[in-house]
């Protein structure tokens, strides 16, 4: 192998020219790759999630917000369904049907109200602590924990949201009372109430504390957030209907292709309330990543021819650099073949390391920087 | 190998140079030596002999072997097989150490075997050309002495039958050169092979059998030296 001898040697000797050459190669190769990986694995855990979830139902407006709200908490809702409306399709008995109350956050992690049958529907399993028990408890995504250091046993305060409304809700001291197992999805970065819970934050419900007035507020601004105790949380209640209080949407996973279909047509024509096939939306959305991911494909493309032809401008120019030593090789007998052979090998050389470190950087970016990107997805 | 060049004519394509030879004959392991100023041909008839140029006419005879006949890659053959040549500007390969480029040729060229017996012979050379100690240093570390001998242990690691050398002393001191002469003359006796050296130091012209010197043969162009 007197070609690769040589061809090793010479890019051995030369580490600053083999590593530039190599570094470019490995960009022009990483860049769609990686572009590839994480828009299909995007796709697929989005998928996933849209599949385990086929119906959100929700207030009319932006189908996207309302499916991305149902399955990932993110995109915000106008409007509401009442609690009511969730009633009524649980005893129609079509299937599991889940509600969801998301509109607060607790140090920028959305604070989800929900049943605790969310968490059998999504297969989810406490790591460290119990379930929630009474009003004020919470239960954290593996995330959220893991980001803020917190523990069961420890405290979070929502958000305030709109800090000059004095007159607005106060913040309220959630009980950690477990730690979610991680699960790669949009939950690790969720904390979980029950729904009293979130119409508590909302100030639907409130309670009698001594040092508050009826209302929930301090007429002397005493008190800058709410708690829930085990003394006071019987004294939690509303004036209001119950068939009033808001959820912003209802997951729900028929039992039958037909359930779904009636469920479907019921909402057709509903003045305020839609029905969404949450895979359906997906894909939409995932149709626009899809266009976005082929014009960076053609950007890529490009690049690579780029970097193709300065390659062949290196080797060209390497060529003439290199006139006397391969003149040399001749005047020792080396046939031209052998000559080409050897700067084909260095060529080869430096493409192999190049798609080992793009595979090698593509493999550790899906493994990391993809689990951060793709949570919200799951 | 037995030499005879017979009505030779070469001439650089947009250059006045000629070198013309109507004969020469160079018997087999003799000792011959070049002289003449620059630019008379010496280095040019040189790699005639080679094969590594050919003549616009006139016939090159090296042993049985009637180089004008030969093909491009039978005198490629030729030349790995029975030529030893030491260049004047070394050309060792920059990217390789001393004994990588002392195996150069084997490493180049299928027709060669690099066996056991090679580097054997690879270390015994180093030692004679006391390049032992830098067997594994680079080309840009070496002494422009240390260049030449390595450029010379390259020529005559193959046991050539024909050493073409081009100013091997050079850039060697009187002591030196006196020991790369003995180290190509004992080479040459030991294969039996024709020693053809140019150089300008006229004090190392008694120790050749034979001496051309081109100024001469310019002035007579067509005279055997």
């Amino acid at each position: 192998m007197p070609s690769f001898f040589l061809a090793w040697r010479y890019l051995w000797t030369h580490p600053g020219q083999s590593t530039v050459m190599v570094l470019g190669v490995t960009i022009a190769f990483y860049l769609p790759l990686v572009n590839h990986q994480l828009v299909d694995e995007f796709d697929r855990t989005i998928g996933a999630r849209a599949a385990s979830t086929p119906l959100v139902i929700g207030p009319k407006g932006s189908r996207f917000d309302l499916v991305l709200h149902g399955l990932y908490f993110r995109a915000r809702n106008n409007g509401n369904v009442p609690y009511g409306e969730y009633n009524k399709l649980k005893q129609l008995e079509i299937g599991e049907v889940i509600p969801v109350h998301s509109k607060f956050t607790s140090q920028g992690y959305p604070v989800v109200g929900t049943r605790k049958n969310y968490f059998h529907f999504r297969n989810r399993k406490i790591r460290q602590g119990k379930a929630m028990q009474i009003h004020g408890d919470c239960e954290l995504g593996a995330t959220v924990a893991t980001k803020l250091g917190l523990r069961p046993g420890d405290t979070l305060l929502t958000d305030r949201e709109n800090l000059f409304d004095l007159a607005g809700e106060y913040p309220l001291k959630l009980n950690i009372t477990a730690v979610l197992a991680p699960s790669g999805t949009a939950d690790d970065t969720t904390v979980f109430v029950s729904l009293e819970t979130a119409w508590i934050i909302e100030g639907i419900w409130h309670g009698h504390d001594p040092s508050l007035d009826h209302n929930g507020t301090s007429p002397k601004l005493i008190k800058k957030h709410l708690e829930i105790t085990e003394e006071n949380a019987d004294s939690f209640h509303s004036h209001e209907d119950s068939e009033t209080f808001p959820l912003t949407a209802v997951l729900i996973r028929p039992e039958s292709k037909k359930a779904q279909a009636l469920l479907l047509a019921d909402y057709e024509d509903h003045p305020s309330i839609q029905a969404l096939k949450s895979p359906v939306v997906m894909d939409e959305l995932m149709g626009m990543i899809l266009r976005i991911r082929d014009f960076l494909d053609a950007h890529h493309s490009l690049v690579t021819l780029a970097m193709g032809a300065l390659l062949a401008l290196i080797v060209a120019l390497t060529r003439r650099l290199r006139t006397r030593e391969l003149e040399t090789l001749t005047l020792l007998g080396c046939r031209k073949g052998l000559q080409w052979t050897i700067q084909i090998t260095e060529m080869t050389i430096v493409l192999g390391a190049a798609l080992i470190c793009a595979f090698g950087l593509t493999y550790l970016t899906i493994q990391f920087a993809a689990s951060y990107l793709l949570v919200m997805a799951g | 190998m037995d030499i005879s060049l017979n009505q030779v004519e070469f001439a650089y394509g947009d250059e006045d140079f000629r070198l013309q030879i109507p004969e020469l004959k160079l018997a087999a392991g003799s000792h011959t030596a070049f002289v003449g100023p620059s630019g008379s041909g010496k280095t040019t008839l040189l790699r005639l002999l080679a094969g590594i140029t050919q003549p616009q006419s006139g016939a090159i005879q090296i042993g049985d072997y009637s180089l004008q006949s030969l093909s491009d890659a039978n005198r490629r053959a030729f030349r790995i097989k029975h030529i030893g040549f030491v260049f004047q500007d070394f050309r060792l390969i920059e990217y390789l150490n001393v004994q990588e480029n002392l195996r150069l040729s084997y490493r180049v060229n299928e027709a060669l075997n690099l066996t056991t017996e090679v580097n054997t012979r690879l270390k015994s050379l180093a030692n004679e050309l006391q390049l032992t100690d830098k067997l594994d240093a680079t080309i840009d570390t070496l002494s422009q002495g240390e260049l030449q001998r390595a450029a010379i242990g390259r020529a005559l690691l193959p046991k050539p039958k024909l050493i073409l050398a081009d100013e091997p002393t050079g850039n060697l001191d009187p002591s030196n050169k006196s020991r790369i002469l003995d180290l190509l003359f004992a080479h040459a006796a030991a294969n039996h092979a024709t020693l053809v050296m140019v150089t300008h130091d006229h004090a190392l012209l008694n120790r050749f059998e034979q001496v051309v010197d081109f100024e001469e043969f310019h002035k007579k162009e067509s005279t055997n030296a």
